[in-house]
């Protein structure tokens, strides 16, 4: 019997699938917080606190123009209730408990939820300080909003099945828009150095970066010595950026993509200092392992024990 | 998608509820992608990619993936300098912690400081807003601080070791 185009779409949008994958990135996802929000506690005065360098009533308002362009938006902080150090290190200690919580998988949806909205209201309140790495972090904390965090490899799916009670269910939509938002940063990126960036398509971009004190490690130079490397990462960089949004979603393609973004990746935390845009990239590539993978990796036995004791109940 | 799928025991149909949200993820989505896209591409859209622009950071959603595709590769680093009621001044950087990421946004922004600072509304307060913090760390005998600007070009270029150009950026005095 040929199926409707509705049925198809159904079947594309709304297939149960294995949760596993959507566990082990809230686990990467969760580790990644944790250690940002110890850096953050270590530089908790002068950044957080009504002392700071940037006070609130600036931080408020900062940033209603976006590339040139005014974008008014609602700014909304938890820190906007109260410009009290009192506040914001209670505000830090919910930080805190909501990452352990969401890591470990316990109340996963109001941890999530928790998660997302403090992040955001830490970002608000100290604008500058930002990068890449801080930007994916905020945009994956909320679609994790939407997806079954818990499902595996958590503290409510334990508890769900020594409780016998029903699974929860994970569906191919959350597991599309995870690896969506990885393809659009691809893209985006990919699109703004092509129309935005000279260096980038006069192939100087990679030797001027590695010059930036601010960014290149100490050793990076040493690499502007090697003839022709420079030229060669800043277009494969642009060919990489542009062929992982466009093939990934192809099987045959998409192991090959994933280990060369875990080789580029890397490559880019050895030589230039980005913060936390490395580690949070690499956990997002996670959605994009499929349940066989992880049985092939993780191997059959461990992986029925993971799923039986902290996965989504068997038939 | 579906290749990637295993089939689940408790297969359940979609219920209403989840359709919508399905659907408003999914225009959403479609927003982050028209508005992560340079504005050469939608200049034609103006007040709907504002409109768009100003629906997702409200939600949180920014979407600028602006990495390392500046235009300018002026290096600027920032020099805070502190002058007391005795005319004594000193270099006070170092105790300006935050200085890291200030050199980030300046960075980012690939354009010289001047213009930052007129195209840009936001730096100016936030320059005031570390005087103030600075001068209540440094003490009230302070009476001036002043911010300025390093340009460090020729030395990534040539090799040169000191700095070629000093710009005044800022300057906040008490009386």
């Amino acid at each position: 019997v040929k199926k409707s185009a509705i049925q198809r779409f159904d079947e594309f949008l709304y297939t149960p699938v294995d949760p596993l994958p959507i566990g082990l990135f809230r686990i990467a996802f969760g580790i990644v917080l944790l250690f940002r929000f110890i850096t953050l506690c270590l530089e908790f005065n002068p950044l957080f606190t009504p002392d700071s360098f940037v006070a609130w009533e600036v931080a408020r308002s900062f940033g209603q123009s976006v590339t040139g362009e005014t974008v008014p938006y609602y700014r909304w902080s938890l820190f906007g209730i109260s410009d009290t150090t009192l506040w914001a290190r209670l505000l830090f200690i919910g930080y805190g408990i909501s990452i352990l919580a969401f890591l470990v998988g316990w109340r996963t949806k109001v941890a999530a939820f928790l998660v997302f909205v403090l992040t955001v209201s830490i970002h608000r309140r100290e604008p500058i300080l930002w990068t890449g790495g801080d930007l994916v972090i905020q945009c994956f904390a909320f679609w994790l909003l939407f997806v079954p965090a818990g499902a595996a490899l958590s503290l409510d799916a334990c508890r769900r099945a020594q409780r016998g009670g029903s699974p929860q269910v994970a569906r191919a939509w959350g597991l599309l828009l995870l690896q969506s938002q990885v393809a659009l940063i691809y893209f985006s990126t990919f699109l703004l150095k092509l129309f935005e960036a000279p260096a980038w398509t006069n192939g100087t971009a990679m030797a001027e970066t590695w010059r930036l004190p601010f960014y290149a490690r100490p050793w990076s130079h040493v690499l502007l010595g090697v003839p022709g490397l420079a030229e060669a990462a800043t277009w494969g960089t642009m060919v990489f950026e542009i062929a992982f949004p466009l093939l990934i979603w192809s099987p045959r393609f998409r192991p090959w993509l994933l280990w060369f973004g875990v080789a580029f990746h890397l490559a880019i935390e050895l030589t230039m200092r980005t913060g936390t845009f490395t580690w949070a990239m690499l956990a997002a590539y996670i959605p994009f392992l499929t349940a066989s993978s992880l049985h092939h990796w993780v191997g059959d036995a461990l992986y029925r024990r993971i799923s039986m004791r902290c996965g989504p109940a068997k038939p | 998608m579906t290749s990637q799928t295993t089939p689940h025991p408790n297969s359940l149909a979609a219920s209403r509820g989840e359709r919508l949200l399905v659907l408003w993820l999914t225009v959403t989505f479609l927003l982050c992608v028209f508005s992560a896209v340079p504005n050469e591409l939608t200049a034609s859209h103006g007040p709907f990619r504002r409109a768009a622009r100003s629906y997702l950071r409200t939600l949180g959603l920014d979407q600028y993936w602006k990495m390392f595709v500046g235009n300018d590769w002026d290096i600027p680093q920032l020099r805070i300098i502190a002058t007391t009621a005795s005319g004594a001044s000193s270099d006070v950087t170092h105790l300006c912690l935050h200085q890291e990421a200030l050199y980030r946004r300046l960075l980012d922004d690939h354009v010289a400081v001047a213009h930052i600072v007129l195209a840009r509304g936001d730096l100016p307060q936030v320059l005031a807003s570390y005087a103030r913090a600075l001068r209540a760390r440094l003490g009230a005998d302070v009476r001036e601080i002043r911010f300025e600007q390093l340009f460090r070009t020729a030395r990534l270029r040539r090799g040169s070791r000191e700095p070629t150009t000093v710009v005044p950026l800022a300057v906040y005095a008490w009386d």
